[in-house]
């Protein structure tokens, strides 16, 4: 019974003659003596008629038709998207690259970023400093421009001043000879003249 | 007109009508269709014993051929690589319909065909079997085998296809795709004892 079952396991290929010539020879005479085999074998070769031999199936009509359209949504739902479309039809290696490509850009803006938003609050840190220390007097001045306790008038630009001293101009004009005398004489906010 | 255009098409190998279709020639892609259609059709359909479920594969199967042409290279036969696209889209729509009949049978509380097991000893030997009968017959057991031998043996004894194709379509090693096509095959010698010894007669 063990050897029906070792025989077994090549009957297929005894009925495909795809054995060894010895391991035919040994097959042949196992047959020869064993009905149960011999009819096994007999009914393998008419499987295989069996299972050649039944109806090829065909597509239905409407196949092409079904098809076509499905590939028509296809196409559309390739447009709509086109840039998509043109990453899905590169190869897929060009792809991982484009992805790996992506994703180490990004890695790389997030290290930047972290790196140059310290920086930065650094730099604003100290810039604020100078800030305040620049600003300080001329919103002091501008609050009161008589208490002067620093020579903003030399560091004060002109966009920064009020009211240009009409009086000192009209001097200027009529006796343009005694501008430095009238500036130094006048009174009021001193820093406006120094600019004409 | 048409024919002296679809002439080239017919000779020209699987092969180069996939790098022609890659290239842009839609009337490749259509020879394709032509030249496959049939025979996924038969080999999904003795797979899944459903007319339906079978062409919805196969369309589904050109879909991914077009959609996926890029992925294909000439490492491998045109053959191989369709194959082992609807064979793969066969599998999943056997596991998604073993889902929906565990769910209508916790639903229905309905028992199937399949759980009463009919033995061939149901069958009248002395029955006079036509070949519409024979044919059902024979699907009926190649559907009772797992889908791993029923693969095989229908890519091999349905659609005759070598050893060496079967294997680079399952991804199993020629010496597996053997003795697997031996077990369906001594399995259904068995279960069609009937059919087959009165076919002899």
């Amino acid at each position: 019974m063990n050897t029906c079952e070792s025989f077994s396991e090549s009957f297929s290929e005894y009925v495909e003659n795809d054995v060894h010539p010895e391991q035919r020879k040994s097959l042949d005479a196992h047959l020869a003596q064993c009905p149960n085999c011999h009819a096994a074998v007999a009914r393998l070769q008419n499987l295989r008629t069996h299972m050649r031999a039944l109806p090829r199936m065909k597509t239905s009509p409407d196949f092409d038709t079904l098809l076509r359209a499905s590939l028509m949504l296809e196409r559309k739902r390739a447009h709509a998207i086109p840039f998509f479309s043109e990453f899905v039809r590169m190869p897929r290696a060009a792809t991982y690259a484009f992805a790996g490509f992506v994703l180490l850009l990004a890695a790389a803006m997030l290290i930047r970023g972290g790196q140059g938003a310290e920086a930065f609050a650094k730099r604003a840190q100290h810039e604020e400093l100078n800030v305040s220390s620049f600003y300080q007097p001329a919103t002091n001045s501008s609050t009161s421009s008589e208490k002067i306790f620093f020579p903003l008038d030399k560091i004060r630009p002109a966009s920064l001043h009020t009211q240009p001293d009409l009086n000192a101009m009209n001097e200027r004009e009529t006796r343009p000879d005694s501008v430095k005398e009238s500036t130094t004489n006048s009174t009021g906010p001193q820093l406006k003249t120094t600019t004409f | 007109m048409e024919d002296r255009e679809r002439k080239p098409y017919a000779q020209v190998s699987d092969e180069d009508l996939i790098e022609r279709f890659q290239q842009g020639d839609s009337q490749a892609y259509d020879q394709i269709v032509r030249r496959y259609k049939d025979q996924l059709l038969n080999f999904v359909f003795r797979f899944l014993a459903n007319a339906e479920e079978a062409e919805d594969v196969v369309q589904e199967t050109f879909l991914r051929v077009y959609r996926n042409r890029f992925a294909y290279t000439r490492v491998a036969k045109f053959s191989t690589w369709i194959y082992t696209i609807a064979g793969n889209l066969a599998r999943t729509e056997l596991r998604r319909r073993k889902r929906r009949r565990l769910f209508s049978i916790s639903t229905d509380m309905g028992l199937e065909d399949r759980d009463f097991e009919i033995s061939d000893d149901a069958f009248n030997p002395e029955l006079h079997v036509d070949s519409a009968l024979q044919e059902e017959l024979i699907q009926r057991e190649i559907s009772k085998l797992s889908p791993k031998f029923r693969e095989v043996i229908i890519l091999r004894d349905v659609q005759e296809l070598s050893y060496e194709e079967i294997s680079k379509i399952i991804r199993v090693p020629i010496g597996t795709v053997k003795s697997r096509v031996n077990r369906a095959r001594l399995r259904l010698q068995v279960r069609l004892k009937t059919l087959l010894e009165q076919r002899k007669k």
